[in-house]
């Protein structure tokens, strides 16, 4: 049993040494240069090479990842920095599925005819599974209504916020106000762009009995101004109405009737109920309503 | 600029790369004996056109030409009064300002020509260059827009020129009629950066571009089959674009031509092109350009025999350092170029074989000091 298990160490031992043989930059490049020829006359058997030796195939430059996944065995890679040559693996195209196919060559098609120098060679860093997956996603999670939300929410907390944009040259005073705005908004007291008229609503309130009815004039008139030059520009709509007077903004909250409306009455649960208004619009009253009636009347027929 | 410091040269070889490295120097050339003994002597139009565009590229050059005897200097904002044949030129260089501008080029050469010496001065502009040139884009002399496009602008990503680099073909033009308009975009850097470029690694893939104008479009197809009939041998990632323009864009006159290039694993480049002859078949042109491919890459090295010279003048532009770049054989130009470069900058470049222990190869290793020139007309604002 001894020789047995001598045998089978020194086959071990000369595995060992068949494969660590392989590492060496020499031994590879000799490999690389004879195998270049048959490379490019055989695709199937420069195939099969290629899949038997994956361990080296560390710093190999494939044409897509697919292929690394595809071709991953047992003998995984031994050390990248003892590998010099770039390998190149031209695999045989129907490997690779279809559409990862299409969309690499498609989005390299379209980079090399790009005008822009920095686009020309991009490589298939593009990764193609990962924006799959990440359309799928989108498309599931964003719906138009949920779009619109994240509009209204950057608007008026990134965009539209103007207490440290540079660009807009706030006086101190403006840019104070913006800020306690943006911290009303972000606390709650106020809905999302209407902290900074909350600040400043407040501070006019402040102000002397004179000051703040001169003040409310003044806007009301100004107000009145702008929607008359946007009605005499044909800009206006009654939807706008909301925005050109902010301050009717609270007569808005109506509950809105539920259900299907049948014309008359509510159906609820089973029972259609009527209101005595009702029945009479579709009935006729007889005594309240006779004094009413002139001209076309059952009991007149003229003056006789 | 030390007064008696006019660097003189005579004869009309060269003569963008002189006044190139005149203007990045700072150093005032003056070329004599233009074609003097040819029966046109003198500066021909294209030359004339190029001074032109140089003088509006830059600030404050003074272009003095001579018209056999009578001198006829000009200012800076005036431009060139008079576009007479002249067989000596003075130059004394400004600023390189850069900005919008359009230039209309004479239909004698393309517009390669001209844009060769725009893309050695637009990094090193007081404002990124966006230069509209007008004229023909494809020719047999010059390269073509495209392989400017795919080869020579992706050389001064080497560099770290890459960020706002674009060039846009909005039109084709074909000789002799011409008509074509490529607009080129080139952003402004501080220093191009050291160049360590000695792995010239193995072809992996090949493009091209195939485009035809004013005629039938299946010669661009006839083209690409033509080539890829002999390229298919080697490499299967080979893909070649047929770029069909119509109407407004095909320029006015007829014509048809295959771009080839080639792209090694070490993003090395090499590229060829071949335009459309009269009574040639399209196929023919096709064979000419893979032949002419497959001879540029036999040549070897890092960096093709068309772009030497931009790359050795970006080499000496880089910072204090020792630039290596590992090329094929000089091309006479080249030649030239490397003695020039030593009378207005004085770097030596050391040239020797790549590889000592193969005695076979051709490929010799060219290695420089750097000026660290620094673009102290650039904007700061």
């Amino acid at each position: 049993m001894t020789d047995h298990d001598e045998l089978l160490s020194i086959l071990q031992v000369h595995g060992q040494n068949f494969l660590s043989s392989f590492e060496g930059s020499l031994g590879r490049g000799a490999f690389n240069k004879s195998a270049l020829p048959v490379q490019f006359r055989n695709k199937e058997i420069e195939e099969e090479e290629d899949e038997e030796w994956q361990g080296i195939r560390s710093s190999s430059e494939s044409e897509s990842e697919e292929d690394f996944e595809e071709n991953d065995d047992e003998f995984t890679a031994v050390s990248p920095s003892t590998s010099n040559a770039n390998v190149i693996v031209f695999s045989d195209q129907v490997s690779i599925s279809n559409r990862e196919q299409d969309i690499t060559t498609k989005y390299q098609g379209k980079a090399f005819m790009s005008s822009r120098i920095s686009k020309l060679r991009e490589n298939t860093s593009f990764d193609i599974k990962k924006t799959s997956e990440e359309t799928d996603e989108d498309i599931k999670e964003r719906s138009n209504v949920q779009n619109d939300a994240l509009l209204h929410k950057l608007v008026h907390t990134q965009l539209l916020s103007g207490s440290l944009n540079s660009e807009l040259e706030l006086t101190p005073a403006q840019r104070r106000k913006a800020l306690s705005g943006r911290i009303v908004e972000l606390t709650g007291n106020a809905k999302l762009g209407r902290g900074e008229r909350l600040v400043r609503t407040a501070e006019h309130n402040k102000a002397s009995k004179r000051v703040r009815e001169g003040l409310v004039q003044k806007q009301k008139e100004r107000r009145a101004a702008q929607l008359e030059e946007t009605k005499n520009l044909g800009n206006y709509h009654p939807s706008l109405k909301r925005l050109l007077d902010p301050d009717s903004e609270t007569a808005k909250p109506k509950k809105r009737v539920r259900g299907l409306q049948m014309g008359i009455g509510s159906f609820k649960g089973g029972t259609l109920r009527l209101s005595r208004q009702e029945i009479n619009s579709v009935q006729g009253q007889r005594n309240g309503m006779s004094g009413r009636r002139r001209g076309s009347g059952r009991g007149r027929r003229g003056r006789s | 600029m030390a007064a008696g410091s006019v660097i003189q040269y005579s004869g009309h070889k060269c003569f963008r790369h002189r006044l190139v490295l005149s203007i990045l120097s700072g150093k005032p050339v003056k070329i004599h004996g233009i074609r003097s003994d040819d029966k046109n002597p003198g500066l021909r139009d294209f030359e004339v056109s190029l001074l032109r565009l140089l003088e509006k590229i830059t600030n404050g050059t003074v272009i003095e030409i001579s018209v056999t005897g009578a001198y006829v200097s000009q200012g800076t904002a005036t431009g060139l009064l008079c576009t007479k044949a002249g067989t000596a030129i003075l130059l004394k260089p400004g600023i390189i300002a850069g900005g919008p501008l359009v230039h209309d080029c004479p239909l004698s050469r393309s517009v390669g020509y001209f844009l060769e010496p725009v893309i050695m001065l637009a990094p090193f502009a007081k404002r990124p260059i966006q230069l509209t040139l007008r004229g023909i884009t494809t020719d047999d002399y010059d390269l073509s827009a495209d392989l400017i496009r795919t080869v020579t602008l992706p050389h001064l990503q080497l560099f770290g020129i890459s960020d706002g680099l674009e060039l846009r073909i909005k039109k084709r033009g074909a000789p002799p009629g011409g008509g074509g308009e490529v607009q080129f975009l080139c952003p402004i850097v501080k220093q191009v950066k050291t160049l360590n470029f000695v792995e010239s690694g193995k072809i992996k893939r090949i493009r091209g571009i195939s485009h035809a104008v004013r005629v039938n479009p299946q010669f661009s197809n006839r083209m690409i089959e033509a080539a890829r009939s002999i390229l298919n041998r080697y490499i299967p990632d080979i893909y070649l674009h047929s770029d069909v323009y119509k109407g407004e864009e095909s320029g006015k006159s007829p014509g048809y031509a295959l771009s080839l290039l080639a792209e090694s694993t070490t993003s090395v480049l090499f590229c060829s092109e071949a335009t459309s002859k009269p009574g040639v078949a399209p196929e023919d042109i096709a064979l000419q350009a893979t032949r002419a491919l497959l001879s540029e890459i036999s040549k070897g090295g890092c960096v093709d025999q068309k772009h030497q010279s931009l790359v050795i003048l970006l080499m000496v532009l880089g910072s204090e350092d020792v630039g290596r770049c590992r090329m094929s054989q000089p091309t006479p130009q080249t030649i030239q170029f490397l003695r020039d470069i030593r009378d207005y900058f004085g770097t030596y470049f050391k040239i020797s074989p790549a590889d000592p222990t193969k005695p076979d190869s051709s490929d010799l290793l060219y290695s420089c000091y750097g000026t660290g020139y620094v673009n102290a007309n650039r904007d700061l604002a």
